[in-house]
């Protein structure tokens, strides 16, 4: 391949990539968490770092965050967030379908990080998220329920 | 109560590792043959297409790459592939590719963009896959099957995890 020079690469645009856990408990609650360091609670999920693809970054933070292994599947939902206020980049966002923790009970908190978790019907889980989050919870479960993924740039599904 | 010692927004984001992101549009003509061109700065074929500029999602960026590369405005479908593939050495960076179901379009109406493509060609599958690069190779046959299914695939480095 011939090797694009680097100016040319500096004018396209450099995104985030975030991963998200869409999990829920036999009853078909939604597992969600509260994080230390923000206000509004959120899935399991966190950065991609270095190294990683997506679906690794994904079953990575929910063995740090909640201390249990979870089967990385589906992508449910792709959220593409352009740049805004503080946020410097775009975001991809990736919400994969995690399946059902069988037993909550033993869940396992990453104590410097999250301070509780909770599973929940997706309204009151919704009601707890930052507003600009607030879509996905519906937009994955009804993905996971259609067998399908949505590609909701801005959380808005796409326009057909 | 609020919370102590929130990490303020700013800092969220601060070192985290980033990406490149590209969007391609699969398309097709009347017959069900697959659209692929010849860039004239690369030895293999392509799907239309190309990287994100600033401030675009990948959807804008896939109907502009097409505008730009054959002269069509064409209406995005679903979202077909979402492939995740590591830096190389000739690319720093990791890069997701997007490929969209462009449908179909008539040949007769497209308008090379002759100062960076030499040539289309709508070929068969099989066809396609001796003229693309790698990860078009390994792209072009789950496009086409997501199409077909109407399931959307993720894939990392070309293949399902």
């Amino acid at each position: 391949m011939t090797q694009l020079p680097q100016a040319v690469l500096d004018g396209f645009a450099t995104s985030y990539a975030v991963v998200c856990a869409f999990a829920t408990d036999p009853e078909g609650r939604v597992l969600v968490v509260k994080p230390t360091y923000r206000p509004e609670w959120q899935f399991v999920g966190g950065m991609v770092d270095r190294g990683e693809a997506p679906h690794e970054a994904c079953a990575r933070e929910i063995k740090e965050e909640i201390g249990i292994d979870l089967p990385v599947g589906d992508l449910l939902l792709l959220d593409y967030v352009p740049a805004h206020g503080f946020v410097s980049a775009p975001m991809t966002i990736y919400v994969f379908d995690c399946g059902t923790v069988q037993d909550p009970a033993q869940i396992r908190l990453q104590a410097d990080e999250i301070e509780s978790f909770a599973c929940l019907p997706t309204e009151e889980a919704a009601a707890r998220f930052h507003p600009t989050n607030r879509a996905r919870i519906n937009l994955a479960a009804e993905a996971r329920r259609a067998g399908r993924t949505v590609y909701a740039p801005h959380g808005d599904p796409m326009p057909r | 109560m609020p919370p102590k010692e929130l990490t303020p927004p700013d800092q969220w984001l601060e070192g985290r590792p980033k990406h490149l992101a590209a969007a391609g549009a699969l398309l097709t003509d009347a017959e069900g043959r697959v659209l692929v061109v010849k860039p004239n700065y690369r030895d293999h074929w392509l799907f239309v297409g190309g990287q994100l500029d600033e401030g675009e999602t990948p959807e804008q960026a896939c109907r502009r790459e097409v505008k730009e590369e054959i002269g069509l405005d064409v209406a995005l479908g679903e979202l077909l592939v979402v492939d995740w593939t590591p830096p190389t050495r000739a690319r720093l960076l990791p890069l997701v590719v997007f490929i969209f179901d462009g449908g179909t379009v008539d040949p007769a109406r497209i308008r090379l963009d002759r100062e960076e493509l030499d040539e289309f060609r709508f070929v068969a599958v099989a066809e396609s896959l001796e003229l693309l690069s790698v990860n078009g190779r390994r792209r072009m046959p789950v496009a086409v099957d997501a199409k077909r299914t109407g399931n959307t695939r993720y894939l990392s480095v070309g293949a399902r995890p």
